[in-house]
């Protein structure tokens, strides 16, 4: 009887981290009502967002309330509550499921990308399992082609360029550092709000010197297609926004490749 | 006691009181100045730099800060231990004031001077105002040169356009210049001219070759604060950045030199 309690659990937990997981393209999901699953236990968290909330519980109590992951807390889930709680999980996944199917059959941007990519997978290009982000593996492409040493003079016509610029369809903005002495320290361009790529001239010899380049999203630097299709995920939640994010980096590398 | 309370409360508010030039003195440690019968313990120094000194604080289960004159102070703060507050608050008033004194002899602070007094003598701003500034007021001049420099509505983009490709260029030191496009549209300049002060160019017409309007902020890791509109309010902001009146007299060059690029005149 206690093993078959305890499958009910870990059923209900698997379940709920599933439902968890954000899906790629973002779709509209249907809120999920707080509900007891234990003595002053409350699933899901009311803390945060959906689906990353289906994960968490709050624990109320006369002190205050505290959030905890539900794994935390699973020797205090009663089997019941579970039950029915993982049965709204199961409607909450199947409801995404479905509009995820209609996005993927109608939307032509997420089509384009979509064969982008499996030609990537046919190819042998990309090898890690990237579940729904598998569409972004081009703009993860492009990604790891830029995140490499360019001429301090490459990046100056790109900053000119981008000055100039009027093919970006999207918010995009050029952050130049300059040192004391007036040589460039680092060239920041900014896509999406948080995605960037940083150009850092690490040999004080300004526009006249080598630009490392990496791919930073706020002070992070994911690196491998996992981490950087995770991150391009999040700041483009749509195949269009996805879209514009590509057609900007693959316009940054053909000025960043042209002859001098 | 309670002559006591106000002497410490005048004292300590005299002693955390922000002065320009800024000068940095040792300043007492924390310590306990009494009990509380929750159980917890005041303490003095209430906060980390010169304006906790006009504070307590009260650590034991929860932690709650009060300003020197609260009741809590003079319900359960020993009376030796404020005498002895009292006497390291009028230490660091005299250390402040000898390190002013020696502050004030400095060329900068001398050339700032005559700044402000031909500020004065050519009608731009009056004697009124400054004595309303106190020791604020030779902050007056960058702060008339950042008016000049946003009194221009209507700036040419292409002055501004200038003046991206001079930093660019390194043409005026340590300069940072962000350009913001949206949907291949120009719609901001940012460049931050010295420490966190920015100079912002929005542009109306989406092209260089549109107007700008201009305004300074003070940008920190988060959000960029407009400076504020009155010289009191920009004065008390900029003794914060620029120290020393070394570096004001660096901030007057930069901002001398983006006027310039701007072609507009700031000498008067």
């Amino acid at each position: 009887m206690t093993k078959l309690v305890d499958a009910v659990v870990q059923s209900f937990i698997k379940t709920c981290i599933r439902a968890s997981e954000r899906p790629w393209p973002e779709v509209r999901v249907t809120p999920v009502a707080t509900r007891a699953i234990g003595e002053q236990i409350y699933w899901p968290s009311q803390n945060g967002l959906l689906p990353d909330r289906l994960a968490y519980v709050d624990i109320r109590s006369k002190n205050g309330h505290e959030t905890r992951h539900v794994t935390a807390v699973a020797d205090r889930i009663d089997p019941n509550a579970a039950f029915y709680a993982e049965a709204e999980c199961r409607k909450f996944i199947d409801n995404i499921v479905a509009e995820l199917t209609l996005v993927k059959a109608t939307d032509p941007n997420y089509a384009a990308l979509m064969s982008e990519a499996n030609a990537m997978v046919l190819a042998g290009v990309v090898q890690v399992d990237l579940k729904d982000r598998l569409p972004l593996a081009p703009c993860a492409f492009l990604v790891e082609k830029i995140s490499t040493e360019w001429p301090g003079w490459a990046v100056r016509r790109l900053v000119d360029r981008l000055l100039d610029s009027t093919v970006m369809a999207m918010a995009l903005s050029v952050d130049v550092d300059m040192l004391p002495g007036g040589k460039a320290e680092a060239v920041t361009v900014r896509l999406n709000g948080d995605l960037a790529v940083l150009f850092r001239m690490w040999e004080h010899r300004g526009w006249s010197g080598v630009a490392s380049t990496l791919f930073v999203v706020g002070d992070e630097n994911p690196q491998g297609y996992d981490e950087v299709t995770r991150a391009i995920a999040y700041h483009c939640p749509s195949p269009a926004d996805a879209i514009s994010f590509k057609y900007a980096l693959s316009t940054m590398l053909e000025i960043l490749e042209e002859e001098e | 006691m309670k002559q006591m309370i106000d002497e410490f409360t005048k004292v300590a508010h005299e002693a955390a009181r922000w002065v320009w030039p800024a000068v940095h003195v040792p300043l007492p440690q924390r310590r306990r100045i009494g009990g509380t019968p929750k159980p917890s313990s005041l303490f003095w120094p209430g906060r980390e730099g010169r304006d906790g000194l006009e504070y307590v604080t009260e650590l034991g289960a929860a932690n709650y800060t009060y300003w020197v004159g609260n009741a809590i102070v003079a319900q359960y703060a020993t009376p030796d231990a404020i005498t002895t507050a009292i006497d390291e608050c009028r230490k660091v008033i005299a250390a402040t004031q000898h390190q002013l004194r020696l502050a004030r002899e400095s060329d900068a602070y001398r050339r700032l001077e005559q700044m402000t007094d031909t500020l004065v003598l050519s009608g731009v701003v009056s004697q009124d105002a400054l004595r309303d500034l106190g020791e604020f007021r030779l902050l007056v001049v960058p702060c008339y040169l950042m008016h000049r420099i946003r009194a221009n509505d209507e700036l040419d983009g292409l002055r501004v356009r200038r003046l991206v490709d001079a930093a660019i260029n390194g043409e005026i030191g340590d300069i940072e210049v962000t350009v913001s496009r949206e949907n291949g549209e120009l719609r901001r300049v940012v460049a931050r001219v010295y420490k966190e002060i920015c100079v912002v160019f929005h542009f109306w017409g989406r092209t260089w070759t549109s107007y700008a309007d201009c305004w300074f902020g003070i940008r920190n890791d988060l959000e960029m604060r407009a400076f504020g509109d009155s010289y009191s309010d920009q004065t008390w902001q900029l003794s914060h950045v620029c120290e020393s009146p070394e570096e004001v007299i660096e901030l007057i060059n930069v901002l001398a030199e983006v006027g310039r690029l701007l072609e507009i005149d700031t000498e008067d």
